[in-house]
């Protein structure tokens, strides 16, 4: 492993957040909301969940 | 950049409290003793409301998410983070935030959408009891057993860590700090149980941002601005913008960061950690308990600005220190006014103490569900609050005991990972293959637990790395889950209901 190039890295931090959004969305909105007091959109934490992978591939991305 | 050199413990006490006294004024000293009796006032009036042991250790199922999510964050931040992270961040720079970032965030959102649900729906109280009803009760004890014995050593350490740094910045002797430490959170922990501890823990949280944006303001306004700050850094070290540093770098290789933190250690702390998921199974309906875990997740990307930032800024500022660890109190010294140094240390101090305090009350929990009624089921379970708060204090008074001789011991906090290491390849290949396969058998649990940490035990004897320790135990347990299951019996469908994913989205 100590002679895989650095570039893999980026990579694969990609290839990690974009699965787990696939596995996000893969779920169901009913599942999620569940015990919530209400339906609102803005509990949904699929969308919450997107915006924090999205800081975080912005972040890998200035620091790369 | 000066020459790093690794800090034995006995080092760090006198280095860090000869060089790295911070002087405080007044002002910080009243802002100090207000902390102390608030976090006692808010723990004592919370200890009012606790009747039950379920009062006791899910706090009655009623705390909501944001008051979770604080609390999570204040459990995480333990004594490695303030104390060595600012050193960590010194010598190789922003990769030190991976622990934050690819080193957590992945995980956090597992837990928040798939384990969470899971472990509140099955209704239990801990996560060894999740796989002792998913599993069997032999599955329940070793992992509340492994898990407790960790749990004890961090006690001491963080009584420890508290220790040396009120003697830095008090010049108090550590067996003073240690006692004034384990009252403090003795007085809370033991009589308001998770209430107490979530709630004090938010308040401390809150604190340490505070303490941290202040270093970071004056430090970045101290730097000439944030242009001014990177150009300044990158000028004589080029690579502590970068987050991941070469494959063969000697303490931050990539492929450990990625493969071993990223996708082992860090999902078994945060969808497998009793401590950090006790107070989500507290939540008042799953959906705050998967909620507190996301805006903990959010609250985790900026925590690099406390605890990553002031190891930058002391490189910047050209600190005269001899030791990377010595950062964070230069930069306290020289970056803050009165006040806010007061202000600072108490950040310190909070973070330190609400790792203390879910330590002491997830371990008190573990033993006295997870061990005592599989060992003793004819047990009296009415006396679990009693049980409950004598084991809290009697775990604090060991802690308190014995954590005067972990500085004799030389690098603990290299010793606690290397014991994270030894179990949690294990741990999460039980939890994983627990909750998304029903073929998997209890023997086959049996079986992957015990030899997979007794693999790492041979793999760190071997002198492997301990991130690659987590990777390699977890793809044997993984394998061996797998392959002892074919040939063993499994549960009854019936009884797996809630239990294993697959059934779940099924319902």
């Amino acid at each position: 492993m100590t002679d895989w190039p650095l570039w893999w890295a980026s990579a694969a931090t990609v290839l990690i957040f974009l699965v787990l959004l696939g596995v996000i969305w893969s779920l169901k909105r009913d599942k999620i909301l569940e015990g919530a007091v209400d339906q609102h959109s803005w509990r949904d934490l699929r969308i919450w969940a997107t915006l924090l992978i999205l800081i975080q591939l912005l972040i890998y991305y200035l620091f790369s | 950049m000066p020459a790093a050199k690794p800090l034995s413990s006995d080092q760090y006490r006198t280095e860090y409290a000869r060089d790295g006294k911070v002087q405080l004024e007044t002002i910080d000293l009243i802002i100090i003793v207000g902390y102390l009796v608030l976090i006692v006032g808010v723990g004592l009036t919370i200890s009012r409301r606790v009747h039950s042991a379920k009062d006791f250790f899910l706090a009655s199922r009623s705390l909501t998410w944001w008051i979770i999510g604080l609390s999570i964050i204040g459990t995480n931040i333990g004594a490695n983070d303030y104390v060595g992270a600012a050193g960590g961040a010194y010598r190789v720079g922003i990769a030190q935030a991976n622990f934050e970032w690819i080193g957590a965030i992945p995980a956090m959102i597992l837990a928040s959408l798939l384990f969470i649900p899971l472990y509140w729906r099955a209704g239990v109280y801990s996560i060894p009891e999740y796989l002792g009803r998913r599993y069997n009760k032999w599955v329940r004890v070793i992992a509340a057993g492994i898990a407790s014995v960790f749990s004890i050593f961090a006690v001491a350490v963080a009584l420890w860590a508290i220790a040396i740094t009120l003697q830095s910045y008090l010049g108090w002797p550590v067996w003073v700090g240690i006692l004034v430490t384990g009252t403090v959170v003795g007085l809370y922990s033991v009589s308001g149980g998770l209430a107490a501890v979530a709630f004090t823990d938010a308040l401390q949280v809150s604190i340490m941002f505070i303490g941290g944006l202040a270093i970071m303001w004056l430090g970045l306004d101290e730097a000439g601005g944030l242009a001014a700050f990177s150009d300044a850094l990158v000028a004589e070290n080029p690579d502590h913008l970068k987050v991941y540093l070469p494959a063969d770098h000697e303490s931050f290789p990539w492929p450990g960061v990625i493969l071993g933190l990223g996708l082992v250690l860090s999902p078994a702390y945060w969808c497998g950690g009793q401590a950090i998921l006790q107070r989500t199974l507290a939540a008042r309906s799953q959906w705050d308990a998967s909620a507190a875990m996301m805006f903990a997740a959010f609250a985790k990307t900026f925590i690099p600005v406390l605890i990553v930032f002031p190891g930058l800024l002391a490189l910047v500022m050209q600190a005269s220190i001899e030791y990377p660890d010595m950062s964070l109190p230069w930069v306290v010294k020289n970056v803050l006014p009165p006040g806010l140094s007061g202000l600072m240390f108490i950040a310190i101090i909070a973070a330190l103490q609400s790792s203390l305090d879910s330590s002491l009350n997830s371990t008190s929990l573990m033993i006295t569900r997870d061990i005592r009624h599989v060992l003793l089921p004819n047990a009296n379970r009415e006396h679990d609050l009693l049980i409950g708060r004598w084991l809290t204090l009697i775990i604090l008074v060991f802690g308190m005991i014995y954590a005067p001789f972990i500085g004799d011991f030389g690098g603990i906090y290299q010793l606690l990972q290397t014991l994270l290491s030894l179990f949690q390849g294990p741990m999460l290949a039980l939890l994983v293959m627990g909750a998304f396969m029903r073929s998997t058998t209890p023997a086959a649990a049996l079986i992957a637990i015990v030899s997979g940490v007794a693999l790492a035990g041979a793999l760190l004897a071997a002198g492997l790395v301990m991130l690659y320790v987590a990777f390699y135990t977890f793809v044997y347990s993984i394998a061996c889950l797998y392959l002892v299951s074919r040939v063993t019996s499994p549960r009854p469908d019936e009884e797996l209901v809630d239990l294993v994913y697959q059934w779940r989205r099924n319902d």
